[in-house]
């Protein structure tokens, strides 16, 4: 199973497009810094500024209903997939993390609804405690909204889906995107893998899970169509998936400019020079997609 | 092509712990809606719901193990999985995050003490799928999908695409979801989707009748045993049904609206017509969505009329029954599409008594109908706009 490349978006704290990521690369910029969050003061991570959503959006009111990923992936896809005449026939595939963990939007919620000895009473929920729920919330955590937002900004209509994991989801939204070009299920598929874990929320769940180390946030968008085409940057091939016996991954140079973001590092070691992308999960389940030069000069 | 043939079904639903017990209850139009029994609902604008009787869980995470569980040996049943290379054996299930219990919330809330990894990992939308992996040796693929309601429709189609493209010989395919938690009725219903048929939940899931007002949380798991046509015909297995085709689209119109001219699930029943190399004429029954909610009924529809025109297949939807399983609702119902055209009998739409116009379907209306089925579709859509129909077709030596 195979496809090009035929256009990138990339998103990071290390720059807006590939080639600036590559010059900061080159100059072994750093981006790192202490975030600051409360509690985390002294962990460095790398932000993205803004993004800048100016624009993108066909209604502005939907800005509020975006969470941090979306709005990471929003520019990235737009990046990538320039101009195109049939929007109706585009496929997306999204390799998102897990729902959005509780930032803690409902806490005066529940704060409300807590009886004396500070157990949580329904009746009280119902009574004080609802009027306190955003009521967006549940649009806001399911996991598809990165995948709903940008087909919705972007008019695409093919076929969709989202991979919700780790460190392998981006690469096996990345697979389902070629079998979907080879198979012809499209003419061209977008592959958008966004991530941000910088927030005291995430911070937490990552120190639960004993993941230490500065972190990340960044978007990639990749523009397939079929193999050999003529614009290609890139010829990739699905190397299938598993979940035992799991390929070696990385190293990621980058994570030491911008710290980990591991649903994004394996497509970024892709473009940036490791010549696959290789996601590999704690469970051992994993996937590969590895790339080459296409045979024209138009390479990356 | 690689054909694709379903050798194994297993249902925990609102209407029983096994597939018999659902479908039984599906034939006799019997709803399995009622109060809510996990929490007093006494002041909430919702007080029911379609939950399943399973008790013994912690919290959600663990009752999504264990309706997996039980639809897994169900499924798995006397002939279990086939005998190939555990790393041709895939894993694809539909399922999101549950939600941490409340007393975890409160005591966060209240003391910024937080739960164990055990308790985060356990309610992760991919612990289904590592679950059923590890219970079965399974070595090869394992996929989380996570489209809102149509998680496991995708799960489902997404494993037929494995076999059939010969990356697999055999998929362990399935959905999940349990939604019922005083948090969940809250937000949904200050979203205002959920009914609010109080007096008379039995009622309340009305697909297509002019009087519905919004869909009813359900819960519940569905589990497929996929297996390549010639691997099951080399183990002598039982083939249940063929799964014959799968579509998938996306709206791009809104978040939680449907468009009015149904095209985005047209694209995807079209999708799947094409998939299964058949014309809608050959269709005889759909297993609509039909959530009851007034926006998508109409555009689902529309949908269908677009693709089936005005004499289409019959239709109904088994959500009036089993309320909105949500994650769970695409593999559930792909399974009694299976059992429709399997036994050659479709189950109701019931509390179907005033159909609306902007419905206008061939409606199985109230009561079970007798018809051989060569080809059945069923449908799932999700909030945020994915779609996706897959085609289950009766099996013919």
């Amino acid at each position: 199973m195979r496809a090009s490349v035929t256009g990138v978006g990339v998103l990071c704290a290390l720059g807006d497009d590939l080639e600036s990521v590559q010059q900061a690369l080159a100059a072994g910029r750093s981006a790192l810094q202490p975030l600051g969050e409360p509690g985390w003061e002294e962990l460095l991570g790398a932000r993205v500024p803004g993004p800048k959503l100016k624009g993108l959006l066909k209604r502005r009111k939907d800005a509020k209903l975006l969470p941090r990923a979306a709005k990471l992936a929003l520019p990235v896809a737009f990046q990538a997939l320039g101009q195109i005449e049939d929007p109706e026939d585009v496929g997306l595939f999204a390799g998102v993390r897990r729902e959005p963990p509780d930032r803690g939007e409902a806490d005066a919620a529940i704060a409300a609804s807590l009886d004396a000895q500070g157990r949580l009473d329904t009746r009280l929920l119902a009574e004080r405690g609802r009027d306190l729920y955003p009521p967006l919330l549940p649009l806001m955590t399911l996991p598809n909204m990165v995948l709903a937002h940008v087909a919705i900004n972007l008019e695409l209509m093919g076929p969709g889906d989202a991979v919700v994991g780790a460190e392998s989801a981006g690469v096996q939204a990345l697979r389902l995107a070629i079998h979907a070009i080879e198979e012809g299920r499209c003419q061209t598929a977008l592959v958008l893998v966004a991530d941000s874990q910088i927030d005291g929320a995430s911070l937490r769940d990552r120190g639960r899970l004993g993941l230490r180390g500065p972190v990340g946030e960044a978007a990639i968008a990749l523009k397939l169509e079929p193999a050999g085409h003529p614009e290609s940057l890139l010829e990739l091939e699905d190397r299938g998936a598993g979940s035992q016996g799991a390929p070696t991954i990385g190293p990621f140079a980058h994570r030491e400019l911008m710290g980990s973001c591991e649903l994004v590092d394996p497509l970024l070691g892709l473009l940036l020079g490791d010549g696959h992308a290789t996601g590999v999960e704690s469970s051992g389940a994993w996937a590969r997609v590895v790339g080459s030069p296409p045979s024209q000069s138009r390479a990356l | 092509m690689r054909r694709v043939v379903v050798t194994g079904m297993g249902a925990i639903t609102p209407l029983g712990r096994t597939l018999p017990a659902t479908w039984a209850a599906l034939l006799e139009g019997r709803s399995g809606i009622g109060p809510i029994q996990r929490f007093d609902p006494t002041d909430f604008p919702v007080r029911f719901a379609a939950e399943v009787d399973l008790p013994g869980a912690i919290d959600e995470g663990q009752l999504k193990l264990d309706l997996t569980r039980v639809a897994l040996q169900e499924a798995l049943g006397p002939q279990g999985l086939p005998d190939v290379d555990p790393r041709r054996l895939g894993v694809i299930f539909g399922s999101e995050a549950a939600r941490p219990a409340l007393d975890v919330v409160a005591t966060r809330v209240r003391s910024g003490r937080v739960p164990s990894a055990e308790e985060l990992l356990r309610n992760a939308p991919a612990a289904p799928t590592r679950w059923v992996a590890e219970h079965i040796g399974a070595q090869g693929p394992t996929v989380t999908l996570s489209t809102a309601c149509t998680s496991s429709s995708q799960a489902v189609g997404e494993g037929l695409l494995q076999i059939r493209r010969g990356a697999c010989d055999a998929v362990v395919v399935g959905g999940v979801d349990v939604l019922v938690n005083p948090v969940m009725v809250t937000g949904f219903s200050l979203l205002g989707a959920l009914s609010t048929r109080n007096e008379n939940p039995q009622a309340a899931s009305r697909p297509f009748d002019i009087n519905r007002d919004g869909f009813v949380l359900g819960e519940g798991a569905g589990v497929l045993i996929l297996e390549s046509l010639e691997s099951a015909q080399a183990r002598g297995a039982e083939i249940l049904a063929e799964l014959s085709g799968y579509g998938a689209s996306l709206n791009a119109y809104r978040i939680t609206d449907s468009p009015p001219d149904g095209r985005g699930a047209a694209q995807a029943m079209e999708n799947a017509l094409r998939s299964a190399q058949i014309s809608a004429d050959q269709v005889g029954y759909i297993n609509a969505h039909g959530t009851s909610t007034r926006m998508n009924d109409a555009s689902e529809s529309t949908g269908i009329q677009r693709v089936f025109g005005a004499l289409g297949p019959a239709v109904s939807s088994t959500k009036s029954m089993m309320g909105h399983l949500v994650a769970a609702c695409g593999a559930v119902e792909a399974i009694v599409a299976a059992m429709a055209v399997r036994h050659g009998v479709l189950p109701p739409t019931i509390n179907l008594e005033s159909p609306d116009p902007a419905c206008d379907l061939d409606h199985v209306a109230n009561v079970a109908r007798e018809q051989e089925t060569l080809h059945a579709l069923t449908n799932a859509f999700g909030f945020g706009g994915s779609n996706g129909s897959l085609i289950l077709s009766r099996w013919e030596r």
